[in-house]
């Protein structure tokens, strides 16, 4: 479980510094009970701040209340609350520790919602299993007016899990996939009733501002987005945290706190989000409004760090890859194009993709966008787009000198699963009659020579019978679906930073600048620069093999 | 306080992997091909002169003339297909895969109905269950009817391992010389089709016999295709060893060698006139070795000056 930090005012995070996980009675000890709004009143106060979801796409929620109040004829028929807490996105952590930490306040705010609509039920979603699972049963056990109404659920931990039509679709009974024709929950959600649907985030600050009141709530943040937002900051950072900022806050101070050291660029909006570079990073406000300014997404409050000893492109590549196998493989332009986007630029990244391969990957990119039911594609592209844009120079340099010459450290946290299996070839066997191309195209490419070029990515779901098929009919018996890992877990490279000498985290905003102008170095940044090249010295620094 | 029950936590929204139901549908064949007969060889013999009982007659009575044909059929154009799906000079791979896909339906289809033919003999008395499985035990025409024994063990054992065969690539030449026993179980199962029941037709001999014939000829050229493809690599131009060096190789060499008072074994011996001198190379001078770094003072090089400027303290 990450550590929390925060920025100013407590909102959420309150109390959390007195205790691991407030239980019932210090829950109420620092809030209170939320007063018993009634339905106009909390789309009001909804609308006064301007509360927006947190999940990622920013709707606003005095509209999705509203939309279930017409639908169920302002409270008269039945509806449901669900609290989204299947963060798919492996790098976001803010709802599982509200789970963990403060799950009596993510209930409150369910339970104000669910009282204002009338609601039935909450159905409160979780993936995977963990801390946060257990804190929520423990607090809904704990109360039972909630254990009446409020139903756990858990869904599969995959990246578009978290997707309201496919949460809605596991809470029916069906699998977790994104649907093909677009229902609005607030119409017709779970069991076939309108549904209010958020984040749980949002439930908490629902929470928050039912106790403090508009006025109250705006007491920090900007003029146009009032209040506090969570942000998970990870990558190659020192104190990777879950952060309480309020809105406006410089992003340069976030990661300060959070100790960023020599950044060469900021991942803002998660895997669907955009890359900024270090300097644009740094002086970007947290918000929606400062980061499409910058350039980039605030999405679902995900900051991740790369610093400047691993290859940009390489991590990149790596999430691309974990983006296409996260494809529900419904789609065809998904789930036949991300992984042609990942193919090309896994070319690029080994130095094997030239200029036409770039040309490629452009044209995959841009391919995808726009084509499936849900927005996995789009926010694939998205972030493949902005990475070319920001990483232009080593882009030039891996096409042209085939590496950067800096090992993949694998900063970017991707899940992993020992039961995930990837297919290997035994190269000594392998003659090449590239049939095992033809049936799986989606991992397999031929090389020039006719011999497989094999695709270092777990075989998703929607790809197994393929990929099964593939190892059957391999003439030669050189294919093999493997369960072992070729990946160093991600968390090392992490801990190595964060040990390395202290002169090496400036203050403030020195430290973008340092690297940017390369004029404002200090001795002690070059002494730990020196160790810190003794350090690397060590490793292999041939770049990718 | 009421409950301090822990609330239930419902798994919803499972994804299966596709290709899940494959084992469950190869299964089927086989039990639904003994299914039907066996349903019709009981429902002939109960007895009776209702419709159902006449057309269950008749199927039983034909699927005891002709499923071990079936199999033969089968079994053959599978042993056709395995052949033509490990050819490489004039099949593409689309069409292996299709040809691979053809041969494993054909082997599906032969063993169910070879299992049927055994099954129909066994419940019509004319074998005991025990000759099914175990060869040379029959109490008449023994010789051929445990031909045909020999046969289907030997088919039942090549499929079963052809279904497994993703676990034996690490054990793949046991896997080929299990499977490469199909060509001797094809050749024994036509022998015990021709011999051991009614006498055939003169067509189905010569059919027969041509089938033989075309998988021995396919066999052959699959053993030449593998042996050319094996020895490819000795028919690359290789680098002749006896030949004499190329001139300028030559000259390469003798530019290394000369003055340095060694003679290569490349001129040793060749009647080549000698080469002019080369020009001579300046001579390396030793580098001045790097002053003293001064503690501090005003003759440090301005670079330096700027780096103690941002010294800490």
């Amino acid at each position: 479980m990450l550590p929390v930090i925060r920025v100013g005012q407590a909102r959420v995070t309150a109390g959390l510094d007195h205790r691991p996980r407030l239980d019932m009675a210090s829950h109420r000890a620092v809030f209170g009970f939320p007063p018993a709004l009634p339905a106009a009143e909390l789309v009001a106060i909804c609308e006064q701040v301007d509360l927006r979801g947190r999940g990622g796409a920013a709707f606003p929620v005095a509209s999705k209340l509203r939309a279930v109040l017409t639908a169920t004829g302002q409270g008269k028929r039945r509806s449901v609350v669900v609290v989204n807490c299947a963060e798919g996105e492996p790098g976001s952590a803010k709802d599982k520790m509200l789970l963990a930490r403060a799950p009596h306040l993510v209930l409150d705010g369910a339970m104000v919602a669910a009282s204002a609509l009338h609601a039935s039920e909450i159905v409160v979603a979780v993936a995977g299993d963990g801390p946060h699972v257990r804190s929520v049963t423990d607090a809904v056990a704990a109360d039972g007016a909630l254990a009446r109404k409020v139903r756990v659920v858990s869904v599969p931990d995959r990246f578009v899990s978290g997707e309201s039509g496919a949460l809605i679709n596991a809470i029916n009974g069906k699998p977790a996939l994104p649907p093909g024709i677009k229902t609005r929950a607030s119409d017709r959600g779970a069991h076939g009733m309108p549904t209010l649907l958020s984040n749980a985030e949002t439930f908490a600050q629902l929470a928050v501002l039912a106790v403090l009141g508009p006025a109250g709530y705006a007491t920090v943040g900007t003029a146009h987005e009032p209040g506090t937002v969570m942000l998970t900051v990870g990558g190659s950072v020192s104190r990777p945290a879950v952060v309480e900022a309020p809105y406006g806050v410089p992003l340069g101070h976030v990661l300060d706190v959070c100790g960023a050291q020599l950044p060469s660029a900021v991942l803002v909006g998660g895997y669907h989000g955009m890359w900024l570079p270090a300097d644009v990073a740094y002086n970007a406000l947290v918000s929606r409004a400062g980061l499409a300014v910058a350039g980039g997404t605030l999405g679902a409050g995900v900051v991740l760090v790369l610093g400047q000893d691993t290859c940009p492109l390489g991590e990149v590549t790596r999430v691309a890859g974990y983006l296409a196998m996260q494809s529900s493989g419904q789609c065809g332009p998904c789930k036949l194009g991300l992984p042609a986007v990942s193919r090309s630029l896994e070319a690029i990244t080994v130095g094997a993709g030239g200029v036409d391969e770039l040309d490629a990957l452009r044209r995959a990119t841009a391919g995808v966008r726009g084509r499936g039911a849900c927005s996995h594609p789009d926010g694939a592209a998205n972030f493949v787009a902005s990475a070319l844009d920001v990483f232009a120079g080593d882009l030039t340099e891996h096409m042209f000198r085939g590496t950067c010459g800096r090992p993949i450290r694998g900063f970017l946290p991707l899940p992993a699963d020992s039961r995930d299996k990837r297919l290997r070839v035994d190269w000594t066997r392998c003659r090449g009659h590239g049939l095992c191309g033809r049936l799986v195209p989606e991992l397999i490419e031929l090389d020039e020579h006719g011999y497989p070029r094999v695709h270092q990515v777990p075989v998703p779901f929607w790809l197994s019978k393929d990929a099964t098929q593939a190892v059957d009919m391999c003439p030669a018996l050189a294919l093999s679906l493997t369960e072992d890992k070729v990946e160093p877990p991600a968390t090392a490279a992490v801990s190595t930073l964060g040990e390395l000498p202290s002169p090496m985290s400036l203050q403030g905003r020195q430290q973008p600048q340092a690297v940017l102008t390369g004029r404002a170095w200090r001795r002690a940044d070059l002494d730990a620069a020196e160790a810190w090249l003794a350090e690397l010295g060590g490793r292999d620094l041939s770049g990718p093999r | 306080m009421r409950s301090r029950s822990r609330v239930q936590v419902e798994q919803l929204g499972e994804i299966r992997p596709t290709g899940r139901g494959r084992a469950a549908m190869i299964l089927a064949v086989p039990v639904l091909s003994l299914l039907i007969p066996a349903l019709a060889t009981v429902i002939a013999s109960a007895g009776g002169h209702s419709q159902l009982t006449r057309i269950s007659a008749a199927i039983a009575r034909f699927l005891l003339y002709y499923s071990g044909v079936f199999a033969l059929l089968a079994l053959t154009a599978a042993v056709a297909a395995g052949l033509l799906a490990s050819d490489r000079t004039v099949m593409s791979p689309e069409h292996r895969i299709l040809a691979q896909a053809l041969h494993r339906t054909a082997s599906l289809i032969g063993i169910s109905a070879l299992a049927n033919h055994i099954m129909l003999e066994v419940l019509a008395h004319r074998a005991r269950i025990i000759d099914g499985f175990v060869p040379f035990m029959a109490a008449r025409n023994t010789f051929y009817m445990g031909l045909g024994t020999l046969a289907s063990d030997l088919f039942i054992v090549i499929i079963v391992t052809g279904l497994l065969r993703r676990r034996f690539t690490s054990r793949r030449l046991l896997w080929r010389a299990l499977h490469a026993t199909a060509y001797a179980a094809w050749p024994l199962a036509i022998l015990h089709g021709l011999l051991a029941g009614r006498s055939a037709k003169p067509y189905v001999d010569w059919s027969y016999g041509g089938c033989l014939a075309a998988v021995g000829l396919a066999l052959v050229l699959r053993y030449a295709m593998t042996m050319r493809g094996r020895n490819a690599a000795l028919e690359w131009p290789a680098p002749a060893m006896s030949s004499p060096m190329p001139a300028n190789m030559l000259d390469f060499e003798a530019a290394q060698l000369r003055g340095s008072g060694l003679r290569g074994s490349a001129l040793r011996g060749s009647a080549r006139p000698s080469l002019p001198p080369l020009p001579a190379l300046p001579p390396a001078s030793v580098l001045s070795p790097l002053p003293e770094p001064r503690p501090s003072g005003e003759n440090l090089p301005p670079a330096w000056r700027t780096a103690d400027e941002y010294q800490d303290r």
